[in-house]
């Protein structure tokens, strides 16, 4: 009986044994399951239904980088996939020449920053003929086939840029100097330029004189930014008193030269997009204000624009965004 | 469970220890296959992952060869224009199309989703460039060939940078997941170990359990029959329904042992029985050489004695005298009886004789005062009976019964078969018995007084005994009287052999 008893319970402890042991097999075949599993190289693989290109002139450009990151993230829960094409490339390229790669390479859809060359507009209409729909960022080729424009008005741009200076309490006179992306259109330029004097007009009493000019800034390479800027911190021959940037890397090389060279207070700047950089700038006074614009806006526009086109074959021509004054 | 456990417990006991052993083998066996094929999978997916990279290169190196060559031929064309360097171009389009239209362009996965897709588009439209570029040659159309012409090297230099850069990120990535690789095998390694050691020790355990299963009934058996061969023949043998090996040596020790019993319970009885049958053969013996040596006691030289008898006989002839010479016959014939067959037994014919030769003698004494009536079946002659068993009892039928009554004393002597048997009946008419008498005379606590001058010396008592012994039963002689002066009847139940 005693004996009996003996088998009984080495025969439960066996047993006990038996399925700790097998909970244990299982536990690490589902560990190594899950584990290895999602370490895979290809665990996150999602496939996409269309592919988009996004060209940008200036790929260091913090806001276009912003601009191109939201509208990706807003295609992939669409099912698309957004390429800043050129990204991947050993070879660096010019916004036409991805632009000829895009087109080759049949994308469903092109969001482009074009920079007003006749090349870029036959690129464009190419595009729109073999049934690619095209849309424009930042500055517009209204000249072109392009299905739609999303971007700043550069009257209301003006017009802001107009009411940070109107603040700043000229009397007699005021030298303005506008620097410009190269690749920015004369039509806008006008469009600025007329809001801009329209503002200032009417907020003055009338005797400060205003005398504008533009600069184009070549912003596809960083080091000539760099020059452009310094020449004007550095040189000030026509003894500018304010400066106008117009895009996100001319403002940061800008607070960094009236840091470095001692020109702050003698040099106001209002910068373009808030960046940390130049939140920062206007926070410590270097910098007299920035406008943002809403890069979020922008990038998801992109893709609602296109995706609008695709599904119903129109689109809205011209979409804004919207602009406002940090200082 | 407990259920279910028998249930368990039943089917295993139900095969044989060849299966049950197989299961063993059977069961550890899987576990270890089962944990080794879960590792090996891993491996081989891990594996998968690295190849899938290198695969996914010699594709690109694979198709950019392709576009170089026909790029290359193109070229050589626009130089050579010979109908053998148009073949070599038209076998690497063909071989480049081939190619590109078993190509997986999804856009999918974390590297350059688009990428393949896009430098299929590009090839495809590097190619009608590169068509367009031959045509023109072959048109002779100089202007049209020559813009194509460079439009396609720029579209070739795109497409051989967009695949040099797709591989160059591939590696890339394909370096950042060698480090995770290499964390996931060492985990593989770590885990395979853990879970190899499992299904040893759950292996391990279920040999243990179950050869326990095998030996334990084995050693308990061992056990038993070594308390059996101790002497101890009421152990229990453990039985079961099971169908196995050991159940079947249980079930077969079992019913050795209950044999056994048996046989020494039988072997005892015919132990007692031959013990029982030496012991009377024994006391029959005491009782014959106590006959006889009464017998002797009373023997005055037998010789002498015959010897005077028959030197009377032939007296009473020479003086005329038969009935002296009849009666000294008579003495002499009844002591050579005595002395010549003193052994063993005799048949019922002699102890009749001897009977006839003593009433003769008693009728010398008594004159009519004495019968004897005898109505024998003298087909028993031939039976054998004790000796001297008849002739004592008539002597005491005359002694005790007719001596004692006034009238004539008759002795009545039947012997007949009836229902298997040979009955002698010894009848007088004389004084009776009591019951008491009777009881006493059969249950053998009666002393007579045997020494007496009347006697030949062998007594009642005797006679009983030698009967009970010698057919082995005690109512084989009845002693019947129906009171006083009613007289007496002994009845001896003699077994016919005949019958």
């Amino acid at each position: 009986m005693e004996q009996k008893g003996i088998r009984k319970s080495k025969l439960i402890v066996g047993v006990c044994i038996v399925v700790v042991s097998l909970l244990i097999l299982a536990g690490t075949a589902l560990f190594l399951y899950f584990k290895l599993a999602h370490s895979g190289a290809d665990s996150t693989n999602v496939i996409y239904d269309k592919k988009y290109a996004f060209i940008a002139n200036d790929s260091d450009d913090a806001f276009v980088l912003d601009v191109y990151s939201v509208a990706k993230e807003y295609a992939a829960k669409k099912g698309a996939y957004l390429e800043l094409v050129g990204e991947n490339l050993n070879n660096s390229y010019s916004s036409h020449e991805l632009m000829a790669m895009a087109i080759a390479s049949k994308y469903d859809g092109i969001i482009v920053e074009p920079d007003d060359t006749a090349e870029m507009t036959n690129l464009i209409n190419k595009a729109v003929q073999e049934k690619i729909p095209v849309v424009t960022y930042m500055t517009d080729d209204s000249s072109s086939l392009r299905q739609c424009y999303i971007g700043m008005n550069f009257y209301v741009l003006g017009n802001q840029y107009g009411k940070v200076i109107g603040k700043m309490g000229y009397e007699d006179e005021c030298r303005i100097l506008v620097l410009t992306k190269e690749t920015l259109p004369d039509s806008s330029k006008n469009n600025f330029y007329t809001s801009l004097m329209g503002e200032l007009s009417s907020n003055s009493s009338g005797n400060v004189k205003y005398d504008v000019s533009f600069s184009a800034v070549d912003t596809a390479s960083s080091f000539n930014v760099e020059e452009a800027v310094r020449d004007i911190v550095l040189y000030d021959d026509a003894d500018i008193d304010v400066v106008l940037c117009m895009d996100e890397i001319t403002t940061t090389s800008m607070y960094r030269a009236l840091v470095d060279y001692n020109r702050v207070g003698s040099l106001e700047v209002v910068g373009y997009y808030n960046s940390d950089t130049i939140l920062q700038g206007v926070e410590r006074g270097v910098l007299e204000a920035t406008v943002s614009v809403d890069a979020n806006e922008m990038g998801v526009g992109c893709i609602d624009a296109l995706e609008e086109y695709l599904d119903s074959g129109y689109v809205s021509e011209y979409i804004s965004v919207s602009v406002e004054i940090i200082d | 469970m407990n259920r279910f456990e028998r249930r368990v417990s039943n089917f295993i006991h139900k095969m044989s220890i060849k299966k049950q052993l197989l299961l063993v083998f059977i069961l550890t066996a899987a576990i270890i296959f089962v944990a080794n094929l879960v590792i090996f999978i891993e491996i081989d997916k891990q594996m998968g992952s690295v190849d899938a990279v290198y695969d996914s290169n010699e594709q690109n190196n694979e198709l950019l060869a392709l576009v170089e060559n026909v790029q290359d031929s193109m070229t050589v064309y626009l130089q050579v224009k010979s109908t053998d360097v148009m073949e070599g171009y038209y076998r690497a389009v063909y071989d480049l199309t081939d190619v590109l239209d078993s190509m997986d362009t999804t856009i999918q996965g974390n590297v350059a989703p688009a990428a393949r897709d896009d430098i299929k588009n590009m090839i495809y439209a590097y190619l009608k460039l590169a068509d367009e570029t031959i045509q023109g040659k072959r048109g002779r159309n100089v202007e049209r060939y020559s813009v194509n012409y460079e439009e396609a090297s720029t579209m070739f230099l795109y497409i051989k940078d967009s695949i040099t850069s797709l591989n160059e990120q591939q590696f890339r990535q394909n370096t950042e997941e060698y480090s995770e690789l290499r964390i996931s095998m060492k985990v593989l390694e770590v885990t395979s170990f853990v879970a190899l050691g499992f299904a040893f020790l759950i292996g391990m355990v279920l040999v243990i359990l179950f050869t326990e299963r095998i030996t334990f009934p084995i050693t308990d058996l061992a056990e038993r029959a070594g308390r059996i061969s101790g002497g101890d023949f009421d152990v229990e043998i453990p039985t079961s329904n099971w169908t196995d090996e050991i159940s079947i040596l249980s079930k077969a020790f079992s019913g050795m042992l209950v044999s056994i019993k048996d046989y020494m319970a039988q072997e005892k009885k015919n132990i007692e029985t031959e013990r029982d049958l030496r012991e009377r053969e024994l006391t029959m013996e005491a009782e014959i050489k106590e006959a006889r040596l009464k017998y002797f006691q009373a023997q005055i030289n037998p010789h002498f004695l015959f010897n005077t008898l028959n030197a009377g006989m032939q007296l009473a002839m020479l003086e005329s005298a038969p009935r002296t010479g009849e009666f000294l016959k008579n003495v002499s014939e009844f002591f050579r009886y005595n002395i010549n067959k003193d052994n063993g037994g005799s048949t019922i014919g002699e102890e009749v004789s001897l009977v006839d030769y003593y009433v003769e003698i008693l009728k010398v004494r008594f004159g009519d005062e004495l019968e004897l009536v005898k109505d024998v079946d003298e087909s028993v002659y031939g039976l054998y009976i004790p000796k001297m068993v008849l002739q004592p009892i008539v002597e005491n039928c005359v002694n005790h019964g007719v001596r004692e009554t006034e009238r004539k004393g008759i002795i009545y002597l039947t012997i007949y078969r009836q229902n298997g048997e040979v009955l002698i009946s010894i009848a007088d008419n004389g004084v009776g018995m009591s019951k008491e008498l009777i009881d006493s005379i059969l249950s053998g606590n009666y002393v007579p007084d045997e020494n007496s001058a009347e006697s030949n010396g062998v007594g009642i008592r005797s006679v009983i005994n030698r009967l009970k012994l010698f057919y082995n039963r005690d109512d084989v002689i009845e002693i019947v009287s129906e009171g006083k002066d009613q007289g007496t009847e002994v009845i001896i139940h003699v077994q016919d052999n005949a019958g």
